[in-house]
């Protein structure tokens, strides 16, 4: 095996495992805030890996480059999904896990206008 | 709207090296995506995403300073990231489901801009369990979504401390 192989490999591997465990935490985590968490973050570096074991595959500059593209937008966009996500619903009520400790947020919204005071 | 066309030609050159064939039929399909790209995001663009008025020390701070801050700033994002996923993991794989104290806090903003408040969320969203949930009307607060609350206090001062100052040094 040449050395962009074990390295494409190893960078492919890193990325499935971590979607791996973004799917283990959907179905482990008690509420939708919390598996927002576990999608939101092993996922970026899930994709992270995967799109950068494409590039060392391809060895070509122009595939580099579009990759990086790609994990850049990556990185502005899943928290901002991650945000809006768990912003629709705590707006709509869903409801918490019963473990839930602190809520500073509580009485806080406008809940007709849906925004803050 | 001399800006406009210029983005558009920009957004067509950037197409065609990407695509990396320069024949006529990929300037036409460029301008045509250019072209609907801009106009979709035309209202946002009018919108100055860095408030100039707000950069106190603009005098003592070189061109090759700032950028230096800001590789310093993206590689101490990419660590923080590549962290809160290991932590994310170790949550997942090794915590009972009971054990977990998830919970709202809310915490006190420096940062005024637009832009750092954006970069600030994004990275509070991106680091160990926690998201940003919203921000204040008066911007003086922001509401996160914490996986496990064992110290709210530690929390706040471990976000204020590392990624607020770090941020407060590049977008006021």
């Amino acid at each position: 095996m040449s050395l962009s192989e074990i390295i494409t490999l190893v960078l492919a591997t890193i990325g499935v495992v971590f979607m791996l465990l973004a799917a283990i935490g959907m179905l482990k985590l008690p509420d939708l805030y919390t598996r927002v968490h576990a999608t939101g973050k092993a996922g970026t570096l899930g994709i992270t890996g995967v799109l950068l074991a494409v590039a060392v595959h391809h060895g070509d500059l122009v595939v580099a480059a579009k990759m990086i593209a790609l994990i850049a937008f990556f990185f502005l966009t899943a928290p901002i999904a991650a945000h809006m996500l768990d912003r629709a619903a705590y707006l709509t009520g869903v409801k918490r896990a019963p473990q839930t400790v602190q809520d500073d947020l509580a009485g806080k919204y406008d809940m007709e206008q849906g925004r803050l005071r | 709207m001399i800006a406009l066309i210029l983005l558009i030609l920009v957004l067509t050159m950037t197409w065609m090296a990407l695509q990396s064939s320069f024949t006529l039929a990929d300037l036409i399909v460029g301008l045509l995506v250019s072209s609907a790209i801009v106009a979709m995001a035309r209202n946002f663009l009018s919108i100055p995403f860095v408030n100039t008025d707000l950069h106190p020390q603009q005098r003592d701070r070189t061109f090759i300073r700032l950028a230096l801050k800001w590789v310093a700033f993206v590689g101490f994002a990419l660590w923080s990231i590549l962290k809160a996923n290991i932590d994310m993991a170790r949550i997942v794989l090794f915590r009972r489901v009971d054990d977990i104290r998830p919970g709202i806090i809310a915490i006190p903003l420096d940062v005024k801009s637009d832009a750092g408040i954006t970069v600030l969320a994004n990275l509070i969203t991106l680091t160990p369990g926690t998201v940003s949930l919203d921000v204040a009307t008066d911007r003086r607060t922001i509401y996160i979504h914490c996986i496990d609350v064992h110290d709210a206090d530690a929390i706040r001062n471990d976000i204020k401390q590392q990624f607020e100052r770090r941020v407060m040094e590049l977008l006021p």
